[in-house]
């Protein structure tokens, strides 16, 4: 039987983050890769690479897509995906959604990925910084946290 | 007899193990997470404006500036810096942003007459305001001031903002731009009658592009402070 930890182990996500600014005139965009590695069963986590949100300001609607890679030996099904704001760099700038809101995944959920194959999500996560964001948030670093479960799913 | 019940409890033993580690494997969650790190935008300092003489009047101006690509400045404060001893009161314009690469108003003879001036332009996006550029060159314009004494009412001008309501200039000037001079009086100017000299000609004065998103105006009016009510020619 299979323990948790070799599935585990085996089972990598990437979340492939794009960017698009909103009311850009020149539609430029960002892109960015984020691999993120689980490690062991009860202790599950990842480590990132690759690059970040950069840029933001009042009124920008970026959005993360997401890119699942399986690399286990059986497909698994992607459940639920959310996005969720974790810290900021300034306290006078928290936070809260009235200073970055993340939106939820707006895909079809759930997604089944194939053994030892990688699915670029249809839908992403939105982030949106409001209009009416303070001042006080101009160069502020935030920290996204993306949350997903799977299971796995019938051969 | 026993026997057999060992046997079948055995059985179902295994099987309600089995099973449930079949069901457990065909549900397990895992919940991955993953960090994504955002950084939102830094306001950049103004550019230092270049600033010419047409007739008696002044023509300032300064390359236009982007907070992102592609989001350009909604409004710039351009601040006429007195350099008399005494000196006088600042004047401030603020002009709604354009994609243009530059941008230019005019200072009217009225509001420049009698000093000797510095120009600095202070970049905004909303209500986030950037760090006041350094200080033009300076332009002397000699003459009486048109205006008031020093210490009395400023002499504002605010640029209309054609794609909202009636333009008004807002104190958007940085606190520590304050500084020794008297302080900046920033009137008022829902109207033309509150003004103090004839509308200002401002050419560049045009609706923000099409691709940016219209803004709600994010200039507030601000009243005239006490005792500083607006002058009539």
């Amino acid at each position: 039987m299979r323990s948790w930890r070799d599935v585990v182990a085996t089972l990598v996500i990437g979340a492939v983050a794009s960017t698009a600014l909103s009311g850009c005139r020149s539609g430029a965009t960002e892109e960015m890769v984020l691999s993120a590695h689980g490690q062991s069963y009860g202790k599950l986590s990842f480590e990132l690479e690759g690059g970040s949100l950069t840029g933001l300001f009042p009124g920008a609607r970026r959005r993360i897509s997401v890119t699942v890679v399986n690399k286990l030996e059986h497909p698994i099904r992607l459940r639920s995906l959310d996005g969720r704001l974790k810290s900021s760099s300034r306290r006078e700038c928290p936070a809260t959604s009235a200073n970055l809101n993340i939106g939820g995944y707006d895909g079809v959920l759930p997604v089944t990925v194939k053994a030892h194959a990688r699915a670029k999500l249809d839908g992403a996560v939105p982030v949106t910084m409001p209009k009416n964001v303070s001042p006080k948030c101009s160069s502020t670093r935030f920290s996204i946290v993306l949350s997903a479960t799977g299971s796995q799913a019938a051969r | 007899m026993n026997a057999q019940r060992k046997v079948v409890f055995a059985v179902v033993t295994a099987g309600l193990v089995a099973a449930g580690t079949v069901a457990a494997q065909a549900e397990w969650a895992i919940p991955v997470s993953a960090s994504v790190k955002a950084r939102a935008a830094t306001m950049p300092q103004g550019v230092t404006p270049s600033v010419e003489k047409d007739g008696k009047a002044a023509v300032v101006s300064w390359s236009t500036q982007e907070i992102a690509q592609g989001a350009d400045m909604t409004a710039y404060v351009i601040t006429a810096h007195s350099v008399n001893k005494p000196p006088l009161p600042d004047v401030v314009h603020e002009v709604t942003g354009t994609s243009k690469n530059s941008q230019s108003v005019k200072f009217k003879a009225a509001e420049v007459a009698g000093g000797k001036w510095k120009w600095t332009v202070t970049p905004k996006f909303h209500a986030w305001v950037g760090p006041e550029s350094d200080r033009s060159d300076p332009l002397d314009f000699p003459g009486a001031p048109a205006t008031v004494a020093p210490g009395e009412a400023a002499l504002v001008v605010a640029v209309p903002d054609p794609a909202t309501t009636p333009a008004t200039v807002a104190p958007t000037k940085p606190a520590e731009t304050a500084d020794v001079k008297p302080p900046t009086t920033v009137a008022s100017l829902p109207t033309k009658e509150a003004t103090t000299a004839p509308p200002p000609v401002v050419k560049e004065e045009e609706p923000p592009s099409a691709e940016i998103e219209p803004s709600p105006p994010d200039v507030q009016e601000t009243p005239a402070s006490p005792g500083t009510a607006p002058q009539t020619p």
